[in-house]
This record gives C-alpha cells, sequence and structure tokens, in this order.
C-alpha cells in the first residue's frame, strides 16, 4: 500500500475500508443495542443501563488531570494531530483545496465512528454480560484485552457468533491497517524528500526498523510494555507534540498568516473567535493540562514507576529509554537534513 | 440511564449527526457544482 504512495495506495485502499468499516461498525452497535436482557435473573443488564454506564455524568472525575490528559491524547490520536499525519498529507494538498471543510468532516464523521459507533459497542455488550462491577474491570483492562479477550467472549454468547466474530475482526484490522499506513507515511516521505531515497529503499529501511521495534511489545506484553508505549507515544507526547505545533503556527508562523492560509480554497469561513482561540487559549489550556498531570500525585507515581511491581521496573526503563533513544535519532536526522539543504541553499 | 445521561447522550448524538449531514452536504453539493 506505502509502496503505490498516497493516492495509488492508501486512497485507494480507504476508499474501499473505511466505508465497509462503518458499515460494520452499524451493524455491531445495532446488534449490542438490540441484545435486551440475555439473563432474566438480572433485569438491571441491559443496553440502556450499558449505555447509562457511559454517559451517566460524574462531574467529579473533572478534578483528575489524567482525565483531562487522556481526552486530550484520544482527540489529538484520532484526528492524527501531533504525530506528523496530518501535517504529511496536508502538504500534498493543493493551494486552493478547502481544508476547513475538510477538517472539519474529517473531525465529524471521526466522532461519529469512535463516540457514536464505538461508545455503542464494547461497554454496553460488556455491561449486558459481566454488569456493572464486569464492565469497570473490562474498561480498566486495556484496550488489548477489550478486543481480543472481551468481545469475543461476548459474541460467544450470541447467535451468529461466527458471523460477528467476523464483522468484529475485520472492523479491528481495517481499522489497523488504515491507522498504520497513515503512520508509517510521514516516515517514508520523510526519508524520501530529505535524503533523497527511492520509495523502495526507505520502505525496506523502515520495515527492519519497525520490526526491531515492535518486538519488545510482542514478547514483553505482559510486563507492561504496550501500556507504557501507549502512555508516552499516544497520550503524552502527542499532547505536548500538539501543544508545540499550536505554538509554532500561531505564535511562530503568525496567526494573520495562517488565518490566510486556511482560507484559501474555503467555502465556510471559521468565526473570528478562533483567532483568539487558537492563539491564546489553546495553548494555555494545554499547558495546563500537561503541567497539572505532571504535579498530581497520579503523574508523579506514573513518571516514577510507583505503581509499577519491582520485576517489571526494567522493562518500563527500557521501553523509556528505547522511546528517549528514537526522539534522539530523529532529532539527528532532521538536523542533518536541515544543514544538507542549508548547504545546497547557499 | 439517568437525565443527565440521556442529556450527554442527545447532546453529543445530535451535534455529531448534524455535522456529519452537513459536511457531507457542503462536499457533495461542491462536487455537483464543479460538474
Amino acid at each position: 500500500m506505502l509502496y503505490h504512495g498516497i493516492k495509488g495506495g492508501i486512497e485507494r485502499f480507504c476508499g474501499i475500508a473505511m466505508p465497509a468499516l462503518v458499515i460494520f461498525g452499524i451493524l455491531i452497535a445495532a446488534r449490542v443495542l438490540l441484545l435486551g436482557i440475555p439473563d432474566i435473573l438480572k433485569p438491571d443488564w441491559n443496553a440502556l443501563n450499558g449505555m447509562g454506564f457511559l454517559w451517566n455524568p460524574d462531574l467529579t472525575m473533572l478534578k483528575d488531570p489524567k482525565v483531562w490528559l487522556a481526552a486530550a491524547g484520544q482527540i489529538f490520536f484520532t484526528l492524527s494531530v501531533g504525530i506528523g499525519v496530518i501535517l504529511t498529507y496536508a502538504s500534498y494538498l493543493k493551494k486552493t483545496d478547502d481544508v476547513v471543510l475538510s477538517g472539519l468532516t474529517a473531525a465529524g464523521m471521526n466522532e461519529f465512528a469512535e463516540v457514536i459507533l464505538g461508545g455503542s459497542i464494547v461497554i454496553t455488550a460488556a455491561f449486558v454480560f459481566f454488569g456493572p462491577a464486569g464492565a469497570q474491570e473490562v474498561a480498566k483492562s486495556g484496550s488489548f484485552n477489550l478486543g481480543f479477550v472481551t468481545m469475543p467472549a461476548i459474541f460467544g454468547k450470541i447467535p451468529l457468533t461466527a458471523v460477528f466474530g467476523f464483522l468484529w475482526f475485520m472492523m479491528l484490522f481495517l481499522a489497523g491497517v488504515t491507522s498504520s499506513v497513515s503512520l508509517a507515511q510521514p516516515a517514508v516521505a520523510f526519508l524520501e524528500d530529505e535524503f533523497s531515497l527511492s520509495r523502495k529503499k526507505a520502505l525496506g529501511i523502515l520495515t527492519v526498523v519497525f520490526f526491531v521495534l515492535c518486538q519488545p511489545a510482542i514478547f514483553f506484553l505482559g510486563k507492561g510494555v504496550v501500556d507504557e508505549m501507549d502512555f508516552w507515544g499516544g497520550t503524552f507526547c502527542l499532547v505536548l507534540f500538539a501543544t508545540i505545533e499550536t505554538v509554532l503556527f500561531t505564535w511562530v508562523f503568525g496567526m494573520d498568516k495562517a488565518w490566510e492560509e486556511m482560507h484559501h480554497g474555503a467555502e465556510l469561513r471559521i468565526p473570528r473567535a478562533y483567532k483568539f482561540i487558537m492563539r491564546y487559549v489553546t495553548p494555555l489550556f494545554l499547558l495546563v493540562i500537561l503541567g497539572s498531570y505532571v504535579l498530581s500525585k497520579g503523574g508523579r507515581d506514573r513518571i516514577l514507576m510507583a505503581s509499577v511491581p519491582d520485576a517489571d521496573k526494567p522493562y518500563i526503563l527500557g521501553v523509556r529509554l528505547m522511546l528517549l533513544g528514537i526522539i534522539a535519532v530523529l532529532i539527528l536526522m532532521v538536523r542533518n537534513a536541515w544543514r544538507k539543504k542549508q548547504g545546497g541553499a547557499g | 440511564m439517568n437525565p443527565g445521561g440521556w442529556l450527554f447522550l442527545t447532546i453529543s448524538w445530535s451535534f455529531i449527526i448534524v455535522l456529519c449531514v452537513y459536511c457531507l452536504y457542503r462536499i457533495f453539493s461542491k462536487k455537483e457544482g464543479l460538474d
């Protein structure tokens, strides 16, 4: 897919995969919402209360900085902000392409998939079959267990197990592949553009790098390695990098220039209040989220590995060193590419 | 589900569905305009 590029590979695949993913999601969500009361001895374990488990507000949780960080990390991850994906895709747009409508549509469809479809499936189904305590355990068990342990167990309890099992795993596969190619594309484009490598060569190098770097996640899953990678790579650093991107875009590049760029070819006008929001509110809000998390007890415990069993600490430390190593290598590569460019220009 | 849950669900789902319909309408009406 990556070998065939953005248009011939990623776009062609996503053109089929994304509608299929939405259709599978609608079918599974409809099945879950129509589960009724599977156990007549437990009439409270039904889909409506399952939705309540997810939607009944508990405003005291808003005091927990971890919740704010997780929410910010989640939205940046699903919108591919802070990991270079949107920047890479945006670099292929024409100057007159409508980024306002495209951005709004991407955000809307993303929310449809994750809030309406995603929010109706896993936790609701877990509540119907395992009750409130079971659903809480399931929610805490992490995304890997949710997808590969809980959902198959639930499908085993309903008719047409094979059909819904197929739809579920096909949906996970499509979601995983479409995300993976998007995540790999910035690296491919970087090697191609900055080091003048052919796409074949760039993909060959990255295949080896990805293969080596994913081994700890496979062999040390039980040691908390995936959770640690997910926290730093998929939550904390996303919020950190998105904060840096916001500052660069609105302060270094300049708000007026940014505003003009956004509206090139756009039919919709962004309300002017967003100039103020993007320049002042967003970076400040993100900095407050990051700062309050780092200073909170939960944040300090995470950083100091307070809740990690002693036997797992070397693995967690290893993950952190690996992530720092990746960042250091990337900084060096960017510096070399920059120098090469400056030399070429001079 | 308590009334607070219904309120959050209704507001969120309505907002998302209206946003998606509006965006898709704008995209397809734009494409037709170009043809």
